[in-house]
């Protein structure tokens, strides 16, 4: 066996061990292996000359590297193994995984570098982009994704205790258990924490924690970022609970101007959302057919509350004056109403027959 | 078609011979899989049924001797995790059963972990330049809005030019698991 096989099999193994100890939980144990780990794989990688014959491995074995050190929160490290990765000739594919963690390491270092320590109830959410000063965001860009949050730690709680999914109206208070707290925002980028305060009397009762909320929400948000809709949809049982996570998850998204890049941390770990929203698709969970014979159809015009009907069909009114019914799934309700009264531009399917169009998009207008 | 050799699939080869899962990872795995299959009322000497790329099918007996108690079951009570981690493993010993490639690489990309797979005698240092990925989904009991093919579908729809990559899926409550060859040019 050669030298190079010996070293990255015993960083494979290293790797493998500080997975298994992520899964029990041991962090300490995990971040460690971690980084005995990616000091045998650079060394490994460092073998391989810097040639294009060299390709693929060179530039796999380098990202792997940077991903292992990166979870030894070897931030520094990480970025250098990327640079080094990147100077090759990486194919498309390994390109823009080691550009994607190039930002998930960004992000992760300037919470070091500001030394934001978080606890287990704590999640901080950071903007970064061109309306993003020091210590200032511009507030609609701020106010509608910390809605979007506060509605999906909502509804992951209702959700995790298996409540069906409530449509319209406060929810009951034995659902809010957990009272959401704002930090003052940090410097650099724009970031907040949001701290899941959880009342005495309720803390024996429960049988989840603030942690086991966090932890779901940043699961479902990296699948969201991933585009991995199986997985997504394996996390969130329920049709409506699955669509509300997918439409308000692309509220928080990034439009890649005004807001470049949204990062979501907690004690655990950091995800970042760089997925920007119009390529975040808020379609039915698998499994569940769609209207397939309908129409596709997207429209401009604005929501128009007073001429609804019911709470499942919604009055639209297009710039040329015309009066169209959009029929609202259960999960997207909470999305429609951020936008009553705006100008938006609306996707669907439309049925003739009925004149009415199954919405499944609905964005901003664009000028 | 070869649908009646029952080839032995015994948890325990997790220690050896696959070169991304160590000795001591082994068990962990191992434990995935027992607790899986349990959760599905199977016990050791359960037959896997794996429909091939090739259209063939192949059949396994899943062996294992560890005991089923309580407390193992409490300790991988969460079952997403567990099936996404027993369905790699079974994913890791099928895969050099049915093809001339075994794992020699974990990429971890947030939530999932997909593998790098290269030829079982490979012996040049570019290992990756003529390797396969390997992307593998659990599924703990398929039913009509979470099936095997569906799973399959999905993977194929997300996958990147790039490499040939095999795409497993593992279903513990029929309990049976598909693999597909997908092969792309950059």
């Amino acid at each position: 066996m050669s030298n190079f096989r010996e070293l990255h099999d015993k960083a494979m193994s290293l790797a493998q061990l500080a997975l298994v100890a992520r899964e029990k939980g041991e962090r300490d144990k995990a971040e460690a292996l971690a980084v005995e780990a990616y000091k045998y794989e650079s060394k490994a990688a460092d073998l391989i000359p810097i040639e294009e014959s060299s390709e693929p491995t060179r530039s796999i074995l380098y990202s792997s590297a940077a991903s292992l050190a990166y979870q030894g929160k070897k931030f520094d490290i990480a970025l250098q193994l990327i640079a080094k990765g990147l100077c090759g000739y990486p194919s498309p594919q390994v390109k823009e995984e080691l550009k994607v963690l190039w930002e998930q390491v960004n992000f992760e270092e300037h919470l070091q570098e500001h030394d934001i320590t978080l606890t287990p109830e704590d999640l901080q959410i950071s903007l970064k982009g061109n309306v993003v000063g020091s210590g200032m965001v511009f507030y609609d860009e701020f106010i509608k994704r910390i809605q979007a949050l506060y509605s999906i730690l909502s509804r992951t709680v209702q959700r995790k205790m298996q409540r069906d999914y409530q449509r319209s109206g406060r929810p009951a208070g034995m659902y809010k258990y957990f009272t959401p707290a704002l930090s003052v925002p940090r410097i650099g980028s724009f970031a907040i924490t949001l701290r899941l305060g959880l009342p005495k009397e309720y803390q024996t009762t429960m049988l989840f924690s603030a942690e086991d909320i966090i932890d779901e929400i940043l699961a479902g948000v990296e699948y969201i970022n991933k585009g991995d809709i199986e997985g997504l949809s394996q996390l969130i049982d329920g049709e409506a609970y699955y669509l509300n996570f997918v439409s308000q998850a692309r509220i928080m998204a990034p439009d890649g101007e005004n807001i470049k890049s949204v990062g979501l941390s907690s004690t655990k770990k950091s995800v970042g959302l760089t997925r920007i929203h119009k390529d975040i698709p808020v379609v039915a969970k698998p499994g569940i057919p769609e209207e397939a014979r309908l129409k596709p159809i997207k429209l401009k015009g604005v929501l128009d509350y007073a001429k609804s009907r019911g709470k499942d069909m919604l009055g639209f009114t297009t710039d040329d004056g015309r009066i169209w019914y959009l029929h609202v799934r259960e999960g997207m309700d909470d999305l429609v109403r951020s936008y009553f009264d705006e100008a938006v531009s609306v996707s669907g399917s439309y049925d003739p027959r009925h004149r009415k169009i199954y919405l499944t998009d609905i964005e901003p207008a664009e000028d | 078609m070869n649908d009646t050799l029952v080839k032995p699939l015994h948890l325990k080869s997790l220690g050896g011979g696959i070169p991304v899962i160590p000795k001591e990872a082994a068990g962990f795995y191992e434990q995935n899989c027992i607790v899986c299959f349990d959760n599905q009322g199977h016990k050791s000497g359960v037959r896997l049924k794996v429909k091939h790329f090739d259209d063939s099918d192949a059949v396994f007996q899943v062996l294992w001797d560890s005991e089923v108690t309580d407390d193992l079951r409490r300790a991988y009570a969460d079952l997403v995790r567990a099936t996404d981690n027993a369905a790699c493993a079974i994913a890791l010993l099928i895969v050099p059963e049915i093809t001339d490639f075994t794992a020699v690489e974990q990429a971890c990309r947030g939530t999932t972990i997909d593998y790098y797979l290269c030829h079982k005698d490979e012996i040049n240092d570019l290992i990756f330049n003529h390797s396969a990925r390997l992307e593998v989904s659990g599924i703990l009991h398929e039913n009509k809005s979470n099936t095997v093919d569906g799973r399959i579908n999905e993977k194929v729809k997300r996958l990147k030019q790039g490499l040939l990559t095999f795409i497993v899926v593992v279903e513990f409550g029929y309990p049976r698991s598909k693999v597909v060859k997908h092969e792309q040019f950059s």
